[in-house]
């Protein structure tokens, strides 16, 4: 069954073939195919994204190309790189193979550099288990390694630990490491899942910018189409341990086959939903001047310790009725901002007035009410629900906690709110640990809902899950807001979700609200320079939509 | 996902099923507790009747005789009947002492992680001052001092382990606090105690009972080898350290005196730890110390 | 990293100030101390003196300037069996107890820790099984039912060791062996989890997908980020072998320190006990010292100056 893809100009032989792969992990019922009978080819210089969700069996096939499994899961096939067979061979020779013919790099860089060595010593090592280089010479390779990548100053570098590295700067320390010993194919999987925006167009631009310089293969693994539709030649769409759909990037993008690729098609797309914006009407939360600082942690016994601030004069209205979105990156202070105006936390400075009112303290007969009234729910929800306690009973605390009308009625009204998210009584009596993540943030929403709040606050509401089931919660959320009528605050680094969803956006960095606006008007004509830098570094949502210009921009 | 995980937490004899070693281990411990409960219906001999005439029998398989299955000490006692008093009493100290160290360590743990202030330093600053002197010395200063006394032996080594159990439900407590659940809640309204009492405590319960099996041997360990040099239980009453001190001065005689008791408190401990281990396993797959 | 320092010592001091003072207290508590420091048979009129000597007859936070004045000075009190000088009785014990000691310590760390990591790189195989198992009887072993065992067998019935006294090499064996078994079973099962916690980390599959080949993964990024752990546990592992070496003296009739402390402790006499417990302190309080500046260095992550409590 031998695939010939003709390579644009390069040899007919492919760089990398896998032929029938399978990976069997164990499980608690036994073994378990993850991945199932895969095949492809990559030919020199070509780029290949594999994209799926989670447990598709993406990350399996990506380590099985340099059998980097743990002792346990077990993959069969044929994997040939550059000619060598791979799957069958011992450590030994393995690590001849591995970092000179292909190199991988991983999601999170911080952990995957060892935490007691140098940052210049573990990047020597790799030079050195190779090349023949004296030491002096590999140290002047790393030098210009890193200068390549794009790291100013890259003597200071060699000397610091991983810990000391922001995500962006240890990533390309990776990417330095994976290109060292000079090999044809780079394999990433994921590798700015856990950057940034900003910072994952950076990293991007460099690969490709790599890519192009030594003629590099790539392997790109990616729950993201728009990071595939920024990187590939050609695409492979993996459901369940299976490839069910590949083919050249534009035709995916333009003609998709498999249900599942149209679905992760069509939860990118940006399709505004229905929704009316409401008339201008006196406003629920008008908050003016916000102030919040941490004091930073103490470095010397007796020095006088500085302040971070968190939160620098921001003012917000929120209308009835009304979605406001805050978008920004990672410590940009927006979720500080989000826990101000639910009064979960206190403001240095500046007010916050509820219906006109100031914002009742903990100790005010009216701070019950408020609770009641304000909720709040956050990104991950695997850890918001307590894994000991029923799915019905942690919808109905709320009630118990206020004491809101009989005993009896409670458990009909978490039920009902169940029924509102979707889910039905099957669930009722199951644990957390037997839902889905999608399942688990539905739940959390309904426990949000069962007190019929006027007001929600979704801090990064679909972060942690899959794209598909991400834009399932959108929806729920969209519907709600519409059938509770209720006003809300999306928090959020995704800026597609937001523009989807929200009337109006406000875009926040380093803690101060550089711009804010309708929504369509501020994404499609930023006017400060952050929005445009914010805006411009989303992935494209085409193919036809990468240009050289925008990339040079970045 | 191509497999559920199942629905509710299933019992743990069924998730984690106990090896042979397991059972054997469990088995014993409740035989010898019950000799030790029921030390009296059991024992043939007075424990402290002396014959000096029928000093260093030695046991029934050794060419003793049925009255004296165990054999006999340097002063003609019963070693069968002491052995099941020796059992009652250490087996009782270490119980007891266990239960005081578990419930003062406890307290003392929420306490130290509820408290914002200087309580939580102070306590901390304990738990570290105890874990910087080891205990046996401190047991034997005050020993020196008061004299011993039964009851107050016992509340030494209740004290002994407080120390890792109020650090350990600090640790967890602060750490349960930090969970996503907890911060949901608050956000929710709920407050301090509805939090720790409903959510927290049940998720830090089991890591206390595996502390407390893990703990119990070194509990035991401290009441015999205080008993060992004398300062512990003093004569008349015996324990299995006891025994195996006064049993030391004799081993080229009667080496059975010694050993008989050593290897019982030997099987306790090792029951115990056998038992200890297989519960952590059971109860938190999480650390793997497979 | 100054501060840390500074903090730790700190924090050291304040525990062995806390100590004497609660000994001061205590012994205060159980009447008049002359009562304990100089036995029942002492004479009134060599009772007054010592009072006057002592300033017992002082206003209490006095006593307590005094006290410690004293301490510095080096009067820790006499022991009344002999006269002497209680720190001079306790010193002269110390050498015995050290070298055997530090004996144990070391017999325990050359097994334990091998032991532990090829348990953890084997993992599953018989010789993690044996080393596991090894560690586990160790561990419930009491020590002085081990030293009383190999008593047994090798003094006794083969009569190839000295049960007792000290002097020549052989002597030395029993005692080590039996000191430094339980440690030896803590630490390699402590190595052993250390090690798999290790081993599944991102940062050893980057090793391995650099093209480095196995050894040189275990020794060179497994092993340094394993032994950080180990290291907090070898302060407790002192603590255990102090109390350790008060029963396995007295075992093998070891003229050491825990010996004398056994003998004092029955004979009540409480100026070496207390002269005993201030050293144990001292030493534990240093060596707790010395392991968090140990851990610091191999550790460049604490070293930014996160200081308080880190559980």
């Amino acid at each position: 069954m031998t695939k010939f893809d003709i390579q644009k100009g390069g040899a007919p032989a492919p760089l990398l073939r896998v032929s029938g792969l399978t990976v069997t992990v164990p499980s608690p019922n036994g073994q378990m195919e993850a991945v199932q009978d895969v095949s492809f080819d990559i030919g020199r210089g070509e780029t290949l994204c594999i994209v799926g969700e989670t447990a598709s069996g993406k990350s399996l096939t990506a380590l099985s190309i340099l059998d980097l499994h743990s002792p346990g899961i077990s993959a069969t096939g044929e994997v040939l790189l550059n000619g060598h067979a791979i799957l069958g061979l011992s450590d030994r020779a393995l690590s001849e193979v591995r970092g000179r013919d292909a190199s991988m790099v991983f999601q999170e860089s911080v952990p995957a550099l060892n935490p007691v060595q140098k940052v210049g010593t573990q990047l020597i090592e790799a030079i050195r288990s190779h090349r023949t280089l004296s030491l002096e010479e590999s140290r002047a390779e790393t030098l210009g390694l890193l200068a390549s990548v794009g790291i100013r100053a890259p003597e200071q570098r060699l000397r610091v630990y991983a810990h000391q590295l922001s995500g962006g700067m240890a990533q390309r320390v990776m990417i330095a490491m994976a290109l060292c010993t000079q090999p044809s194919l780079l394999i990433a999987d994921e590798p700015t899942t856990a950057l940034d925006v900003t910072v994952q167009a950076q990293i991007l631009t460099l690969l490709r910018d790599l890519r192009a310089r030594y003629n590099l293969g790539l392997l790109m693994i990616s729950h993201d189409m728009g990071v595939v539709a920024e990187m590939a030649d050609r695409v492979a769409v993996m459901f369940n341990g299976r490839i069910v759909e590949t083919g050249p990037v534009a035709q995916i993008f333009d003609a998709p086959e498999h249900p599942f690729t149209r679905k992760l098609l069509a939860a990118r797309q940006h399709r505004r939903r229905k929704h009316k914006t409401p008339k201008a009407s006196k406003p629920i939360i008008e908050a003016k001047g916000l102030i919040r600082h941490y004091p930073n942690p103490r470095r010397k016994l007796f020095e006088r310790r500085g302040e971070t601030v968190a939160v620098d004069n921001v003012d917000i209205t929120i209308g009835q009725n009304e979605i406001v979105g805050l978008i920004g990156e990672s410590g940009s202070g927006k979720s500080t901002i989000g826990r101000l105006l639910l009064g979960l936390e206190t403001p240095d400075a500046g007010t916050v007035a509820i219906d006109g009112r100031p914002m009742p303290s903990p100790r005010d007969a009216s701070w019950q009410a408020l609770r009641r009234a304000f909720q709040v729910i956050f990104q991950d929800p695997h850890s918001a629900l307590d894994p000991r306690a029923r799915v019905l009973d942690q919808v109905r605390e709320p009630l118990d906690i206020f004491d809101v009308g009989a005993a009896t009625e409670r458990s009909a009204k978490a039920a009902m709110a169940l029924d509102q998210v979707g889910l039905d009584a099957s669930v009722h009596r199951k644990f957390p640990g037997a839902l889905s993540g999608g399942q688990k943030q539905r739940v959390v929403i309904a426990r949000a809902l069962v007190l019929q709040p006027r007001f929600m606050v979704c801090d990064e509401p679909v972060s942690a899950l899959d794209v598909s089931v991400g834009a399932q919660i959108i929806d729920l959320i969209a519907r709600i807001q519409r059938e509770n009528k209720m006003s809300l605050l999306i928090v959020s680094h995704d800026l597609s979700l937001v523009r989807t969803l929200v009337d109006r956006v406000m875009v926040v960095q380093a803690g101060r609200i550089v711009e804010e606006g309708e929504t369509s008007e501020l994404f499609d004509m930023p006017r400060h320079p952050y929005s445009r830098l914010l805006i411009s570094s989303v992935p494209v949502a085409h193919p036809r939509e990468r240009s050289p210009q925008r990339l040079a921009a970045i | 996902m191509a497999i559920k995980i199942d629905s509710k937490p299933r019992g743990i004899f069924e998730t984690h099923r106990p090896s042979f070693l397991v059972w054997l281990a469990f088995g014993l411990l409740v035989v010898l507790s019950l000799c030790g409960l029921f030390a009296d219906l059991l024992a043939t001999n007075d424990y402290t009747d002396q014959s000096l005439r029928n000093r260093f029998q030695p046991p029934v398989w050794m060419g003793g005789n049925w009255t004296y299955p165990l054999g006999t000490d340097e002063l003609g006692r019963d070693i069968l009947s002491r052995l099941l008093y020796g059992l009652r009493i250490s087996l009782g100290v270490a119980l007891l002492g266990t239960l005081i160290g578990a419930f003062l360590g406890t307290f003392l743990g929420f306490v130290a992680a509820h408290s914002k202030g200087y309580v939580g330093g102070l306590i901390m600053a304990l738990v570290d001052a105890q874990a910087a002197l080891p205990f046996q010395i401190l047991v034997l200063g005050v020993l020196a001092l008061f004299g011993n006394a039964f009851w107050l032996f016992v509340a030494l080594v209740g004290l002994a382990g407080w120390e890792t159990y109020a650090r350990l439900v600090r640790g967890a407590v602060l750490a349960a606090q930090q969970e996503g659940y907890v911060s949901a809640l608050r956000a929710l309204g709920a407050g301090s105690w509805r939090i720790y009492g409903k959510h927290v405590l049940p998720n830090v319960a089991n890591i206390l009972i595996v502390q407390i099996t893990l703990n119990f041997p070194s509990t035991i360990l401290l009441e015999t080898a205080l008993s060992f040099l004398g300062l512990g239980i003093q004569p008349p009453l015996t324990s299995l350290g006891e025994m195996l001190g006064s049993g030391r001065n004799h081993l080229l005689l009667a080496w059975w005196i010694a050993v008989i008791p050593g290897m019982t408190i030997f099987i306790i401990t090792l029951s115990m730890s056998l038992v200890g281990d297989w519960l952590r396993d059971a109860l938190d797959p999480n650390l793997d110390h497979r | 990293m100054s501060r840390l320092i500074a903090m730790r010592t700190l924090r050291g001091l304040l525990t062995v100030w806390g100590l004497l003072t609660l000994v001061f207290v205590v012994l205060r508590l159980s009447g008049d101390p002359l009562d304990a420091l100089l036995g029942d048979e002492a004479p009134p009129e060599v009772v007054d003196y010592y009072r006057a000597l002592y300033g017992f007859d002082q206003p209490l936070w006095r006593q307590y300037f005094l006290y410690f004045w004293g301490l510095f000075q080096g009067d820790w009190g006499q022991s009344f069996r002999d006269g002497r000088d209680a720190l001079e009785v306790v010193v002269e014990r110390i050498p015995a107890t050290v070298q055997l000691g530090f004996t144990a310590f070391l017999f325990s760390l050359a097994l334990g820790i091998p032991l532990g990591v090829l348990a953890a790189v084997y993992r599953n195989t018989f010789l993690d099984r044996f080393s596991m198992g090894f560690a586990v009887l160790g561990f419930a072993l009491p020590n002085f039912f081990i030293g009383i065992i190999l008593i047994l067998i090798f003094s006794m019935t083969l009569r190839w060791l000295p049960s007792s006294g000290t002097g020549t090499l052989a002597h030395f064996i029993l005692p080590v062996v039996t000191l430094g078994t339980a440690g030896a079973g803590s630490i390699a099962r402590f190595a052993r989890s250390s090690m798999l916690e290790v081993i599944n980390r991102p940062y050893m599959r980057t090793a391995q997908a650099k093209g480095l080949r196995r050894p040189r993964r275990i020794m060179w990024h497994a092993v340094p980020n394993a032994a950080i752990p180990i290291v907090t546990l070898l302060g407790f592992r002192l603590g255990d072998m102090i109390a350790g070496s008060v029963v396995v003296e007295a075992v093998f009739a070891w003229p050491g320190v825990g010996r004398l402390l056994v003998n004092s402790v029955t004979a009540r006499e409480l100026a070496v006990v207390q002269a005993i417990i201030v050293i144990v302190t001292i030493t534990m309080v240093t060596a707790n010292l010395l392991v968090d500046l140990a851990y610091t260095w191999l550790d460049p992550r604490q070293r930014e100056g996160r200081s308080g409590h880190k559980n």
